[in-house]
């Protein structure tokens, strides 16, 4: 069955992921077909247009969403993921949103009600969930092998190297390494050990958007968990897990392998550990993970079911960074001299997400 | 207010001078960066910032526009070291700006300069380390606008400059993590630092100051200090022992005769120029030959980009840490009112919190900040 693909949005994310997804994906089903490009900007249009000659090129929304493609990938800015998703479902598309899902969480819960109506297929870009590292993980902490959690550490981030356009990409309404890298942590998290309570948040915005944050999470009673993200250095990433019975590591992101740094184990969960080995020599890259979660939404349309990572699944992310900014704090530097320091002090408090 | 550009404002000397010129509103601050992504560490401030390549004339014009004071801060290759010169200095003119302050560096001296050197010494131009001969070139081209006219000119020479984000931190506390941190012997070589702040300082002093046009500082801290001075409390602060978990090795000697002829030809300006008219292929098959011929042990100048530390010392870290004398920043003092303000101990203090800050040191050993300070 044809299946003609959509994408809203062609920016860096679009050119850089999904065009080399879906050339994959078109060669190994060559009834999926990119029909439909849509991008105000005329800068952004003409690579993707390059890239796919056979697709119609629109600059405007209402001629893009007239041509009605089976699927949407939604890519735009994620102001515009409500609107146009909700469009595009109302419609009768299958749509996969880019992450985060939505700017705010009245947003995001607008396109849950749209995507929980009957027929309504959506799935949201949280392309880790897709690393064999990151089911690894959560493969272990469900099985219980490693005992119960007790803590985690978690450094994510790198200088930013994204290929923007402009300025604008930072303006306070797109947010900074928060709504970038946190959303895919606070996912994975969630997804990993299920809801997860907020301690505190802090960040370094002084009027503008951060840069680095620190979230700290509890999860049941006892196991807490500290994020600290980064969009201006390049340390030594990693995810440290401390279990009752052993400890994983995950370093770098590596989309496969991680490390178990087992302690007291029985044979049932040493074997359990072999078993989560041998799911880590599954062929797995970053790349391979956007091809995997459209193979994905494409069968959930074809067969009329639920695409794996549900609005409702992602929506839990979103509304802790909600959470995030109202108990929002500055993030102390203690590199300032005094008088800067009660300077930052007064600018952090002018950001546009200032704590209540 | 002053305004003041901020060119490589997202360099570490750079983010460093524009928040501390923002928080205590010293001056309206306009970070030029050169592509927008690098404006990622600038953008927690509400800064109206702007794009330009430092070797781009048009673009440089835009972004100097309603600017009294430029701060080239930018770093790079060679390239961007000495072809940023000339367009830098038109575009301030054409934009009005009053006065430049170029931030140079004290390995126009060479890295182990003769004692008595100061900002009259004679500047060689044919040294071993390819960074000290561009900073030569920039500040050669630099004096030869001046003296045709445009905005007043101010030149500071840096030593190591320390502090959060230097890479001297960063890629040694990386390298120790990973067991590839070297040191020279015992590391007993003058380092010629300077805290952040300090240069801070100094740029201030060079943008407002009256009667020091035409003039050159060098800058530096007040303290004379080793390299282990700057190392060990690195090692300390990440739990390692400065006799086990660090590599001292021995200098690396000069490359033979042939060896130097050859990577000064191959490096020449001819050679190069030749390189980038060739058509594409012809170009990748003739100069990987030649290429592979050259010593791949040497990495970039850590000053141009960051270095690869590996176990066998670079000659340039060789002759970084083979360092005697330190030179004085008297005339700083005296026509500049240069006064290090920072002590290096509390320098160091400051540098190790913002490893802790930063996420580099070890996570048993955490001292992540504390979340809760002030609402």
């Amino acid at each position: 069955m044809s299946l003609a693909i959509g994408i809203v949005g062609c920016g860096a994310v679009s050119r850089i992921y999904y065009a080399g997804a879906l050339a994959a994906l078109a060669r190994e089903d060559p009834e999926v077909q990119v029909s439909a490009l849509f991008d105000p900007q005329e800068s952004a249009l003409h690579p993707m247009a390059a890239l796919f000659p056979k697709a119609t090129a629109h600059r405007t929304w209402d001629s893009f969403r007239a041509a009605t493609p089976d699927l949407a990938i939604v890519a735009s800015p994620p102001a515009c993921h409500a609107q146009q998703a909700v469009e595009l479902l109302e419609a009768g598309a299958a749509v996969l949103c880019e992450k985060p899902l939505a700017s705010s969480l009245a947003e995001a819960e607008a396109i849950v009600a749209a995507a929980e109506r009957p027929g309504a297929v959506l799935a949201v870009g949280m392309v880790r969930r897709y690393l064999p590292a990151a089911k690894a993980i959560r493969w272990l902490l469900r099985s219980g092998a490693l005992g119960a959690l007790q803590r985690i550490r978690w450094l994510e981030g790198g200088r930013f190297r994204w290929p923007v356009e402009s300025l604008d990409y930072f303006r306070p309404e797109v947010g900074g390494v928060l709504s970038d890298i946190g959303v895919h942590v606070l996912d994975l998290l969630q997804w990993w050990l299920g809801p997860l309570a907020l301690e505190s948040y802090a960040d370094d915005r002084a009027g503008g958007i951060e840069a680095n944050c620190l979230i700290r999470l509890r999860h049941g009673d006892d196991a807490e968990i500290a994020v600290r993200l980064t969009r201006d250095d390049d340390p030594p990433t990693l995810c440290r897990i401390d279990c009752e019975r052993g400890t994983i590591l995950w370093r770098e992101g590596h989309p496969t392998d991680i490390e178990v740094l087992p302690g007291r184990m029985n044979d049932k969960d040493a074997s359990l550990l072999s078993l989560m080995t041998a799911a880590q020599a599954e062929v797995g890259s970053f790349e391979r993970s956007f091809v995997a979660q459209l193979q994905d939404l494409i069968a959930a349309r074809r067969r009329g079911g639920q695409a794996p990572v549900t609005a409702r699944s992602a929506l839990a992310a979103v509304a802790l960074i909600d959470a995030c900014h109202a108990a929002r704090r500055s993030l102390p530097m203690p590199w300032l001299t005094p008088e800067e320091d009660e300077a930052y002090a007064q600018l952090a408090g002018s950001g546009p997400e200032a704590a209540p | 207010m002053t305004k003041i550009a901020v060119l490589g404002a997202n360099g570490f000397i750079g983010l460093r001078l524009v928040e501390s010129l923002l928080l205590r509103a010293v001056a309206e601050v306009c970070p030029v960066v050169r592509a927008p992504s690098s404006f990622a560490p600038l953008s927690r401030f509400a800064l109206e910032g702007r794009v330009a390549d430092a070797r781009d004339l048009e673009a440089l014009r835009i972004a100097f526009r309603g600017c009294d004071v430029v701060v080239h801060a930018a770093a790079g290759d060679r390239s961007l070291v000495v072809d940023s010169i000339e367009p830098v200095v038109r575009a301030a003119s054409d934009a009005g700006v009053g006065r430049l302050v170029y931030l140079s560096s004290l390995a126009v001296h060479g890295y182990d300069p003769a004692p008595d050197s100061n900002e009259d010494s004679p500047l060689a131009r044919k040294q071993e380390i390819d960074y000290c001969n561009w900073k030569v070139d920039a500040e050669a081209r630099l004096a030869a606008l001046h003296r045709r006219g445009g905005p007043e000119m101010v030149v500071l020479r840096p030593g190591i400059v320390l502090g959060p984000r230097a890479q001297w931190v960063r890629d040694f506390a990386a390298a120790l993590a990973q067991g590839r941190a070297y040191v020279i012997g015992d590391a007993a070589g003058l380092c010629p630092s300077i805290y952040v702040d300090n240069l801070v300082g100094a740029i201030e002093q060079a943008a407002f100051r009256a009667g020091v046009d035409g003039e050159t500082f060098i800058v530096g801290d007040r303290e004379r200090v080793t390299w282990k001075d700057v190392y060990a409390p690195i090692v300390e602060a990440m739990g390692r022992n400065w006799s086990q978990d660090l590599h001292h090795v021995p200098a690396t000697p000069q490359p033979p005769t042939a060896r130097r002829l050859f990577e000064a030809v191959r490096r020449s300006t001819f050679v190069q120029a030749t390189r980038r008219r060739l058509p594409p292929r012809l170009r990748s098959a003739a100069f990987a030959a030649i290429d592979r011929l050259r010593d791949e042990s040497e990495p970039l100048s850590p000053f141009a980009a960051t270095a690869a530390p590996t176990v066998r010392a670079t000659r340039e870290m060789t002759l970084l840490q083979s360092c005697r004398h330190k030179l004085s920043h008297d005339k700083a003092t005296r026509l500049l009112g240069y006064s290090p303000q920072v002590s290096f101990e509390e320098g160091m203090a400051r540098t190790l919190a913002w490893l802790a800050f930063a996420g580099y040191l070890p996570m048993d050993a955490a001292t992540w900040p504390e979340a809760e300070r002030r609402g």
